[in-house]
């Protein structure tokens, strides 16, 4: 398991994570005001989303690839904006862990893993026994959020460390990212973020 | 502030200070290095080196069907179990060309014990599986075998031939390459919403597949499964 954990952090550094760290980043910003209740969300929504992926069970495919159709990228890029939106209006627990969990529907949906050693054997697994794997697919998730998780952690140890860095510029940043991916997601562009990205850091 | 909740912050802390310690930990021996993953390749490298020396059959050998006739002892009980039938493989059809071979068609390769790899020059994963790739390449290089890696695009920047034919060179990669930058065949073999790089197949003698792996890893099982495949060739169906 802690393979799995390791291997989730070291992913963060390969561009076929961004797709689903760099919405994470904006709830991350955004609901900084609620460190611990957006990683919470963001991540049990990561975990369920990849778990079904992982497993066969997820029903609209690998956007990416093409699959699961524009409409329904659209869809979760009009979520992202009108959810980001009802957060920063209404600066309550459901409307960032509203915000926090469709980002990470999208997020893990668009998502597609570098699969190593240690994922791998969850992958392959998870196709002829998926209940067994579900630890598994929780310790890279967690792994690759670890970031947050440390964030989220740091603002329940040292209550001054949250009073500090949760102010308004902070916030509008993570809304201004979260917008940008939202509107990536509606214009059916958000892959081609992750491909710059990509291309710059490859060959 | 009443006892119990107080009890409860304090849980909380505790708690929370606990994940600290342990996350800060991850990130610093993964930022560190000390996980090891740098050194991953030369080390399963050697690994599948000695491996290869430890399974590969003596020279005489080689070549050689394990085929039993009456009045022969017949060959040692295999210690690999049977590799698993996955059924039929598919074509791979609408490529937009091949690297490294002369052949045309995943058809001319019929007859082989034929490794399929779904990959992509970009995939660090990929990049991982290649070193292992080359080293089942160059020791089954005069046995009934061969390799074709299916190069599908992640992203825009792979779909570009000119990269592909250079990322080839640049990785070492010697062996027959497709290119299916629509990624149809990459879909069509991965049925069932489970598509990742690198996927990895062995298709036996008669076109079946007998071993599927997602991921880095299994190499020594991948080698088993070749060499049992060579050296127990399946009844001819008359069909690929």
């Amino acid at each position: 398991m802690i393979d799995l954990l390791f291997e989730g952090t070291e992913s963060l550094r390969l561009p076929c994570s961004w797709l689903l760290v760099i919405p994470g980043v904006a709830v991350a910003l955004s609901g900084r005001r609620r460190a611990v209740l957006v990683t919470a969300v963001f991540t049990t929504v990561a975990i369920t989303v990849a778990w079904l992926r992982f497993s066969g069970f997820w029903p609209l495919g690998d956007f990416t690839l093409g699959d699961g159709g524009t409409s329904t990228q659209i869809i979760l890029g009009v979520g992202i904006l009108a959810s980001a939106f009802l957060a920063w209006k209404k600066d309550t627990a459901a409307t960032d862990g509203l915000s926090a969990g469709v980002a990470g529907l999208a997020g893990a949906w668009g998502w597609i893993p570098c699969v190593g050693p240690a994922l791998g054997d969850v992958i392959n697994g998870a196709g002829r026994e998926p209940f067994v794997h579900i630890p598994g697919t929780i310790a890279f998730i967690v792994g690759l959020f670890i970031p947050f998780i440390i964030v989220a952690a740091t603002d329940v140890v040292f209550p001054a460390f949250k009073e500090k860095t949760s102010n308004q510029v902070v916030t509008k940043v993570g809304f201004v990212l979260m917008a940008v991916v939202g509107i990536l997601f509606a214009i059916t562009q958000f892959d081609d973020l992750a491909n710059e990205l990509a291309r710059r850091s490859t060959f | 502030m009443p006892i119990s909740a107080y009890s409860y912050e304090m849980a909380s802390r505790i708690f929370a200070g606990l994940i600290l310690i342990v996350g800060v930990g991850i990130l610093a021996v993964v930022g560190l290095g000390g996980t090891g993953e740098d050194d991953v390749d030369t080390v399963a490298s050697a690994d599948t080196e000695a491996a290869l020396q430890q399974t590969a059959p003596p020279e005489d050998a080689i070549g050689d069907a394990p085929t039993t006739s009456i009045g022969e002892a017949g060959p040692a009980e295999p210690a690999f179990p049977v590799p698993e039938n996955y059924g039929p493989r598919l074509g791979l059809v609408n490529l937009d060309g091949w690297i490294n071979t002369e052949q045309q068609s995943i058809d001319d390769f019929d007859g082989q014990v034929l490794v399929v790899e779904m990959w992509t020059f970009g995939c660090f994963n990929c990049q991982n599986r290649i070193p292992h790739t080359q080293a089942l390449y160059a020791d089954l290089a005069d046995e009934n075998f061969d390799i074709i890696g299916v190069h599908a695009p992640e992203f825009d920047f792979e779909r570009e031939i000119p990269r592909i034919e250079q990322a080839v060179v640049d990785l070492g990669v010697t062996w027959p390459v497709a290119i299916d930058t629509n990624k149809e065949n990459f879909r069509a073999w991965q049925e069932g919403g489970r598509r990742f790089w690198p996927r990895t197949y062995v298709v036996d003698q008669n076109g079946d597949i007998r071993f599927d792996h997602i991921g880095e890893g299994d190499y020594e099982e991948l080698e088993q499964t070749v060499r049992y495949l060579l050296d127990n060739p399946p009844e001819p169906t008359g069909a690929s």
